[in-house]
């Protein structure tokens, strides 16, 4: 499920005055509660920390009903399983990120692709340049973080891998 | 002006540099190593850019990460401070080839004036007083005492081969000249295979006097006079002052004609120094030329009421010196104190770490250019300077006072730092006094009973 996804089904709850909506297919659970109850939210972050990282807590603590600005006072449980066991292939250098070695060829990788260490996954740019970047990992490409052309400092992940 | 410039620098001259920035209404890049996350310059910046892990070599000298950093954020101009890439010809070559203004002088005169050598006979070519020397090799005994003769004693015998302070011998007269001579070249045989020697003028405990140079592009180009950089511990300089306490009127303006002349021969553009050596009968000799701004620039500024930063970018940008720095007048006296994360009873070695307690002084005439605070963490990839303590006193008396209250309030816990001993320094007789030159420090350093470890 989707971030927005999620933004939408609150903004419903908000329209039709709902104080709970409870969602679970397969491995995925999402519990909404609106309104500000302490105790359970203080047990819902201390589930979301034994499960792992996957809690994404909105804003809390406006009080009572949110009025139209939507998704106040709401908060999230076991959202995406993927999210954990994941790794991260970073910039190795400062520059502009290209997924292709030029607009007319296929991107080097794509979601779903297993790579290992020698595979070339991308391209920075720098001073004119263009720097093959291998992915000195081995994996499978689970999401790409930075937009074809976008900038991208050191260290700043641009693959999520779930390592083999 | 420009609309946004990169700091290629880190610590508190990159934080210096984004406040000028600031003040002309630029804004200001950072760049900044994985080591750097948490330094003041880049929390400060407009906006900062990651280009490398820790280490110089990987990140601040790398010039594709910064002029990669430069492109990405569309800068106009690229401030190098001190230090890193700023006397890097090629670096200020790339810049120039990327059409992005490379903050001082131009890659041909950073690269003229680099090179001891030629800076030297640029300098001797402008008639500015060079260190004296025999223009060649000297043969023979009888050509060495003529040479010495004219040049007066006392003299050094060098090795022309030679390094490591071998091959070399002071003569103080005739006598220590002819069996000098001999025994340096026969040391330089022994040792370099070669034992051609030539003389240069020995200079006895000379003092390091340097004079600040601005130039703009409108063909103004003048000296805000001088500093007294003589208090260096192994060639690192720890305690600097302006003005000199041994500078007179009439020497001041013989200095300050030959810098300037030097800075019109060769095209000067921007802010530079020019380190001079001194005799105690106020013979002055060209040592180098700095082509980039000082880490000691500040006392300059607080004596002549310029910043000195934000006319780097002015004259970059096109604009004339401004007017109140050509017509200032300096006035007071300023002391800086270099604080260095180092152990000075342990034999200076450095001290990174965190810092778990940092309180800088204030209060009248006190100013302190840092980019640590408490919690900081200090790396060790880089020089050990953690803070620089300037005071301005309306007199030299009042200022050296101002010292000793400064750095009695200074308080650094989790690290050492020299703060004791220039404590020690600035109360001496000798500083009161303004007796000192290049060898006091050491000298200094030599007499002390052997410090406990604390």
């Amino acid at each position: 499920m989707e971030f927005k996804e999620i933004k939408q089904i609150v903004e419903l709850m908000n329209k039709n005055e709902l104080s709970y909506f409870h969602l679970e297919r397969g491995d995925f659970c999402l519990e909404l509660k609106k309104g500000l109850d302490t105790e359970a939210i203080q047990e819902l972050l201390a589930s979301a920390r034994a499960a792992g990282p996957a809690m994404m807590p909105m804003s809390m603590g406006h009080g009572g009903l949110p009025s139209g600005t939507g998704g106040g006072g709401a908060a999230l449980t076991g959202a995406a399983a993927e999210d954990a066991g994941t790794d991260t292939i970073n910039a190795p250098m400062v520059g502009t990120f290209y997924r292709a070695a030029s607009p007319e060829h296929e991107p080097f990788a794509k979601v779903g692709q297993v790579v290992d260490e020698n595979t070339t996954i991308c391209v920075i740019e720098a001073m004119k340049t263009f720097n093959e970047i291998k992915a000195e990992k081995r994996g499978t490409i689970v999401k790409i973080l930075v937009e074809n052309a976008q900038p991208v400092q050191y260290d700043d992940p641009m693959f999520v891998i779930k390592p083999a | 002006m420009f609309k946004r410039v990169l700091v290629a620098n880190r610590g508190e001259i990159a934080l210096r540099v984004i406040r000028a920035c600031k003040e002309l209404g630029v804004e200001a890049v950072a760049v900044y190593s994985t080591a750097d996350t948490d330094s003041m310059h880049v929390q400060l910046a407009n906006s900062a850019i990651c280009i490398g892990p820790g280490p110089s070599s990987q990140s601040y000298l790398k010039m594709e990460a910064i002029i990669s950093a430069a492109e990405i954020a569309n800068v106009d101009a690229i401030h190098p401070g001190y230090g890193f890439l700023s006397e890097n010809p090629k670096f200020a070559k790339i810049c120039e080839s990327c059409k992005i203004k490379f903050i001082g002088p131009s890659a041909d005169v950073i690269a003229m004036m680099g090179d001891k050598n030629t800076a030297k006979a640029t300098a001797a070519r402008a008639g500015v007083p060079v260190t004296p020397g025999s223009k060649d090799i000297v043969r023979t005994e009888k050509e060495a005492i003529a040479i010495a003769e004219e040049m007066g004693y006392p003299v050094m015998i060098k090795a022309t081969a030679g390094g490591g302070g071998r091959g070399m011998r002071s003569a103080l007269n005739e006598a220590s000249l002819k069996t000098g001579f001999n025994a340096a070249r026969a040391e330089a045989e022994a040792c370099f295979g070669n034992p051609d020697v030539y003389i240069e003028k020995f200079i006895v405990n000379p003092h390091h006097i340097e004079f600040q140079i601005v130039a703009d592009s409108l063909g103004n180009v003048m000296h805000l006079g001088e500093r007294d950089c003589s208090l260096q511990r192994r060639n690192q300089k720890i305690i600097e002052e302006c003005p000199s306490p041994m500078m007179t009127p009439e020497l001041r303006q013989r200095m300050g004609e030959a810098s300037v002349k030097l800075c019109k021969e060769i095209g000067y553009e921007n802010c530079g120094t020019i380190e001079y050596l001194v005799d105690d009968d106020h013979n002055f000799y060209f040592m180098e030329m700095n082509t980039r701004i000082q880490v000691e620039h500040p006392i300059t500024e607080e004596v002549h009421g310029c910043d000195l930063i934000k006319e780097q970018i002015r004259i970059a940008a096109g604009l004339p010196i401004s007017e109140h720095v050509i017509n200032s007048q300096p006035r007071h006296h300023a002391i800086e104190c270099r604080i260095n994360a180092e152990d000075p009873y342990n034999n200076f070695a450095p001290s990174p770490g965190r810092l778990d307690f940092f309180y800088a002084p204030g209060g009248r005439g006190v100013r302190v250019d840092t980019h640590v605070y408490s919690g900081y963490e200090v790396p060790p990839y880089y020089d050990s300077m953690i803070a620089k303590l300037i005071v301005t006193g309306a007199t030299r008396d009042i200022a050296i006072a101002r010292m000793t209250r400064a750095l009695s309030e200074f308080k650094v816990e989790g690290i050492k730092t020299t703060i004791p001993f220039q404590d020690v320094i600035i109360k001496s007789s000798d500083f009161k006094s303004g007796n000192y030159n290049i060898g006091w420090v050491e000298q200094f350093l030599a007499m002390q009973p052997h410090q406990p470890k604390k």
